[in-house]
């Protein structure tokens, strides 16, 4: 191999899949959190109760709400990408708090969170109401 | 090539390599505002689980919507807000140097690609804040 060959030539570099796949996911969670979790937050959390009327106004209107398949998939599709957008920035940023002993466990505990949660999120909005 | 040479060639270089401590990100401020910006995640993380504890509530029949006295739900999601839009504000910052749109031989610029994510956010937060109000009004 020559020194300064360029990587895309190298015979010897292989792509990582599992890397690239969860590098994906990480970008596009972020986006997708960036622009759609801060309104759910703002109307939900911080306006609702302070009064001003929204979808979980009360258990009919959240239930009517969650009711239609769209509001299920866009929940679902926000939780999933979330999840996985933060299990992927903690998985470093627990590395670079000095957690350093074994990164397969980070991985581990990180990733798998993520996709507890986004089993516990599928089952939950797609049983109720 | 002697065999000296060739040695030379073949052994490890031995490089000194400074130890980092843990507390590395608070010598630095900007090394503080990454962590901070790293940490934005379990804000939004935190919020989405009560999200689907409220879901879960739902589901069993224990759902109430939290009101006006809920000070502690309301400054917990204060908070959520302000990390989310820190997350919403760094990231999107990016957008520009990260995505790369080709119009013929040239790419977009990059601030036009800033200001569409801006501007994507932007609407989202008018048109779906109205919305989730509206279908707080729809009579059942």
């Amino acid at each position: 191999m020559a020194a300064h060959e360029p990587w895309h030539t190298r015979a010897d570099l292989k792509p990582s899949y599992g890397h690239s796949f969860w590098w994906f996911m990480f970008g596009n969670g972020g986006g997708i959190a960036a622009v759609f979790l801060p309104v759910v937050i703002l109307v939900a959390g911080v306006l609702g109760p302070l009064g001003v009327m929204n979808w979980m106004e009360d258990s009919r209107h959240f239930a009517w709400t969650l009711g239609n398949p769209l509001v299920k998939l866009f929940l679902f599709v926000l939780c999933l990408l979330t999840f996985v957008h933060a299990a992927h920035r903690l998985r470093y940023m627990l590395f670079d708090l000095g957690l350093r002993g074994s990164v397969v466990v980070l991985e581990w505990a990180c990733y798998g969170g993520a996709v507890v949660g986004t089993v516990v999120a599928a089952v939950l909005l797609f049983t109720t109401p | 090539m002697s065999d000296v040479a060739e040695e030379s060639v073949h052994r490890p270089v031995r490089t000194y390599r400074r130890p980092l401590g843990n507390d590395w990100w608070l010598r630095r401020r900007s090394y503080f505002l990454y962590m901070v910006r790293e940490s934005t995640v379990i804000f939004m993380v935190a919020w989405l689980v009560w999200f689907l504890y409220q879901v879960a509530a739902l589901k069993f029949g224990r759902y109430e919507a939290p009101t006006t006295d809920d000070y502690a739900f309301i400054a917990f999601s204060v908070v959520c807000l302000f990390f989310t839009l820190w997350h919403a504000v760094t990231f999107l910052n990016l957008s520009g140097l990260i995505l790369r749109v080709p119009i013929g031989d040239r790419f977009l610029p990059a601030v036009a690609v800033k200001g569409a994510a801006f501007g994507g956010l932007l609407f989202v937060t008018v048109v779906g804040g109205a919305i989730m109000i509206y279908l707080g009004y729809v009579k059942l």
